[in-house]
């Protein structure tokens, strides 16, 4: 267990390097980067002034270097428009997106697996059939459109619901149902055609002929059936951070989404490249989370670190 | 200890309602070993999934008949009696241990869900003791083990070892080494047999080959579309057979055959579930069937020497 | 729950009992809807009503005609007086075009890799495998940010977004298919019969993956026009005031209240072409699999 921690360990590292360093060099890439740093108004003066304070009329290797090191310390630089450190700006930013995208996660995660593992028990039943429609509508509805028919019918109509704001738990229940409707329907649907495949495996027949309860059953075929379910988890978990920024800002949401966005009208560089920086170590960290989560649940990685866990098919 | 009477047991595919078993009745004495013989399709999988209860709606229901173990008639048991009766009575060997063992549970978890009476402090006592008779060496270092981590051959004693841990009354073992080598095939027919005796077990035994049947029991079912066209001793029925697919069968399987000799195979292929001829099944595919035998299915007849068959013009030796 | 888990699987041989799938039939809805959206997207403007862009002040905030409105604006006006039907064609036309885009080159760059990937193999396969799967779990968004940020906004900037993050899903399935196929006799014996290795590709290979490919772009054209909306709707897609379906529903989101139709009309036709969209793939699935066809 413990090479198999330390191995997805570094291949989470290696991750997380490669994107970073993809960052970097898109930045280059993109042109003059003091340019990009300076006002639309900037006399030649001045981003040559730009120029000088970030660093850039160092080599590019150079500028690489004190980039990686930056993040190693966690010092993303100032920010332009806040005239803050990044980091200042991004961390509690990142923890407002992170309850909400959690919040919406474990919804998501609960709800879908519910619905699809009596689903794929009771195949070909009115039930299944009820839940194959949703998983498919739901998979249609983007989460910002979801959003607003949510606040139309609980905060205009009913009133039950605020629209918006960041204020208590009650705030917190429509961005987090808007964010999950998603995911949930293709949790549900993987989770619905997983079960149904392990329910005839031999294993299944075999457990019954032992004459165990039910819940010992159920616990087998679960368990069985979420192997794929978690690597989907995975992905879903990088399509959850693309939905709360759109989430965010329908709701005005003050985390990270909201953030980028002002950062991009104010062309403040160094923000959005700390918060894409800092959005990946989380991201990296969580996927390792579902690594080691797989690792618990299938013996058969665990003693054979090589072999690859059951992808996720197109299903998904 | 096992009696089945009239059984006849329906599939329901897309619609249609297909009889897998038809009117089989067998019965096995305390401590006896019956093979059940035929090919896929014959109706030997499903008597002993019958048994079991494990064809339910929506895949299919027991349509008539009885089966009795101990007391209880099979049939009639609720939910909650069945799986009583599973837990204690009945153990039963899967055709692929790969398959039929749960990869994700080590082997002492899956043993114990099968060992509810016994107290938690004995439980590993009872479980190496257990395995070591079946033969799996230094069997309490291997209890936190995986399936994937056992061959072929010890995979199946695990899964014996299940069937055995709730000491059951009646063992259905189903094709147990047709997924094996044949080098562990035998070791494990051994074994069966060995268990058999010490243990009083009531054995049905599920196989194709009924000269593999030989080495675990005495008495032998011959299951042909669906219908018990044979059944009797062993040694009776193979030396001295009645019925046209019986003699068929055991030549199919002869050893005697030498090199650049024709094998011989049974020409024609089982009919199927669906589209089952109103006479004997076999008929189609019959040396010597008839038109009686293409219209009615032939009543079962008794010899003197303990076999009976069902079959208009039996084989006169 | 208990007693259904007490059925079983039908022994070896015989066909499982799985609810009787219509997949034989033509998927009537969906079909028709994806014919309708590609229409309005490649002819659209031809039979817009009015044109998209043009404010009227006097005309604003119109219900559509089932709510009481005028014929003249069936779909009603905006808060400046657009026809939302004009609208609505144009915005059809942009979420076309962007699909479209987005699809063929991830598909084309994706099958490329899944190739190279597949039959050249090696170590080749393992980097290009992490690459698609590093990749694929980057958020769009935040890919979208990156890169807008870098070389501003316009429909360019967002077919580029959808494609690198695209290509891996289809990379990823690709592959496997390419390695599956490889393995199979038919291509084997083009070899030993002298085929060259191109030639079993182009002449065997690809043509095996065509089905595969169709049911992937169809899913896909869903992601893209949910895509497009929301980077649209983030003020970082489409740039206004041409009129996509995000940008609408980022405009009408004010109007939640006050004038409904303005956020529910874009949301509606965008949530129908990607349910029609995802019903297609799922038919074209289970309609060209060989293993899931009866």
């Amino acid at each position: 267990m413990t090479s198999y921690i330390l191995n997805r360990l570094l291949q989470g590292l290696i991750a997380m390097w490669v994107i970073v360093t993809i960052v970097f060099f898109l930045a280059r890439l993109g042109g003059d980067a003091a340019a990009l740093l300076a006002p639309a108004d900037a006399t030649p003066e001045q981003v040559e002034a730009i120029r000088v304070s970030y660093g850039l009329d160092q080599p590019v290797y150079l500028q690489y270097l004190d980039y990686l090191r930056g993040i190693v310390t966690l010092d993303l630089g100032q920010s332009v428009s806040y005239r803050q450190p990044v980091t200042d700006l991004v961390v509690p930013a990142m923890l407002n997106t992170a309850q909400l995208a959690l919040t919406g996660f474990v919804i998501a995660l609960v709800v879908g697996i519910a619905l699809g593992a009596v689903a794929g028990m009771r195949a070909g039943s009115r039930y299944d059939q009820a839940v194959r429609a949703l998983s498919v509508l739901g998979q249609s509805v983007p989460p910002f459109w979801l959003g607003m028919l949510l606040v139309l019918l609980f905060s205009i109509t009913l009133g039950w619901l605020p629209a918006f704001g960041s204020e208590g738990f009650t705030s917190l229940i429509l961005p987090a149902c808007a964010l999950a409707a998603f995911p949930l329907a293709s949790i549900a649907r993987l989770t619905r055609s997983s079960v149904l495949e392990i329910v005839g495996r031999d294993q299944t027949l075999f457990e019954r002929a032992k004459g165990v309860s039910p819940a010992v059953l159920v616990a087998h075929i679960l368990r069985n059936a979420s192997l794929p379910v978690v690597t989907l988890a995975g992905i879903q978990l990088g399509a959850m951070f693309s939905g709360t920024i759109v989430v965010e800002n329908l709701f005005a949401w003050p985390g990270v989404g909201q953030l980028a966005i002002q950062a991009i009208q104010a062309r403040d560089y160094a923000l959005i490249q700390g918060i894409v920086v800092i959005n990946t170590l989380v991201f990296v960290a969580l996927l390792f989370l579902v690594d080691l989560s797989y690792g618990w649940l299938d013996p058969r990685v665990r003693t054979n670190s090589s072999a690859e866990p059951q992808k996720a098919g197109v299903s998904a | 200890m096992l009696q089945i009477t009239n059984l006849t047991t329906h599939y329901f595919f897309g619609g249609q309602v297909t009889p897998a078993a038809r009117g089989v009745t067998l019965n096995l004495p305390k401590g006896s070993a019956m093979a059940i013989v035929g090919e896929s399709g014959s109706g030997k999988s499903t008597v002993a999934m019958s048994v079991m209860r494990m064809i339910r709606p929506p895949i299919g229901d027991i349509a008539e008949g009885e089966i009795r173990i101990g007391g209880t008639d099979v049939t009639r048991a609720t939910p909650r009696q069945m799986r009583e009766l599973l837990r204690t009575q009945i153990g039963f060997v899967p055709q692929d241990p790969t398959t039929a063992l749960d990869p994700l549970y080590t082997i002492r978890s899956q043993i114990v869900e099968a060992m509810p009476h016994v107290e938690r402090a004995r439980r590993d006592e009872v479980i190496v003791e257990l395995l070591t008779s079946l033969g799996i060496v230094d069997a309490a270092a291997r209890l936190k083990q995986h399936p994937h981590q056992f061959s072929g051959g010890m995979r199946q004693r695990v899964a014996i070892a299940i069937a055995l841990a709730k000491e059951p009354q009646l063992l259905i073992a189903d094709e147990p080494t047709t997924a094996l080598d044949v080098t562990t095939q035998i070791g494990i027919l051994r074994l069966l047999d060995r268990l058999r005796r010490e243990r009083h077990l009531t054995t049905m035994f599920i196989t194709h080959n009924i000269r593999v049947a030989r080495l675990v029991c005495q008495d032998v079912a011959v299951m042909y579309g669906g219908v018990v066209v044979e059944s009797g001793p062993l040694t009776v029925v193979a030396d001295n057979p009645s019925h046209p697919y019986t003699r068929a069968l055991l030549d199919a399987s002869s050893l005697d055959v030498g090199p650049r000799q024709r094998l011989r195979a049974i020409s024609g292929s089982p009919p199927s579930l669906t589209a089952m001829p109103p006479g004997c099944p076999f008929a189609p595919r019959c040396p010597s069937a008839t038109d009686l035998c293409h219209q009615r299915m032939p009543a079962t007849t008794r010899r003197p020497d303990g076999a009976s068959y069902a079959c208009w013009n039996p084989v006169t030796s | 729950m208990t007693t259904d888990l007490a059925s079983t699987t039908p022994p070896a041989g015989t066909p499982p009992a799985r609810p009787r799938r219509r997949s034989g039939r033509w998927p009537w809805f969906s079909g028709t809807v994806m014919v309708l959206f590609a229409f309005c997207g490649a002819f659209g403007a031809l039979v817009s009503p009015h044109d998209p862009n043009k404010v009227d002040l006097s005309q604003s905030l119109k219900p559509p005609v089932f709510a009481g409105g005028s014929t003249s604006y069936l779909l009603g006006t905006d808060q400046l007086g657009r026809d939302v039907l004009s609208r609505l064609l144009a915005g059809a036309q942009v979420s076309f075009l962007v699909a479209a885009g987005a699809v063929l080159i991830a598909g084309a760059f994706g099958l490329l890799i899944a190739l190279l990937a597949g039959y050249l193999g090696g170590r080749l396969d393992t980097v290009l495998t992490r690459v698609a799967d590093a990749s694929m779990a980057f958020p769009v968004v935040l890919l979208a940010i990156v890169i807008v940020a870098i070389y501003g906004k316009g429909v360019t900037v967002v077919i580029l977004v959808l494609v690198v993050a695209g290509w891996p899903q289809y990379a990823r399935v690709l592959r496997s298919e390419v390695i599956r196929i490889r393995h199979q006799d038919f291509v084997t014996m083009a070899r030993i019969m002298g085929g060259s290795r191109f030639w079993a590709i182009t002449r065997h290979v690809v043509p095996n993956l065509i089905p595969t490919l169709l049911v992937l772009a169809t899913l896909q054209v869903g992601l893209a026009i949910i895509a497009e909306g929301s980077l649209s709707f983030l003020g970082i897609g489409v740039p206004p005031p041409a009129a996509s379906w995000g940008n609408m529903l980022a405009d009408g989101r004010t109007f939640l209240a006050t004038a409904w139709w303005l956020p529910v009309v874009p949301g509606v036709a965008l949530s129908i072409t990607v349910l029609a969209a995802n019903l297609l793939g799922d038919w074209l699935r289970h309609a060209l699999d060989p293993a899931t066809r009866r």
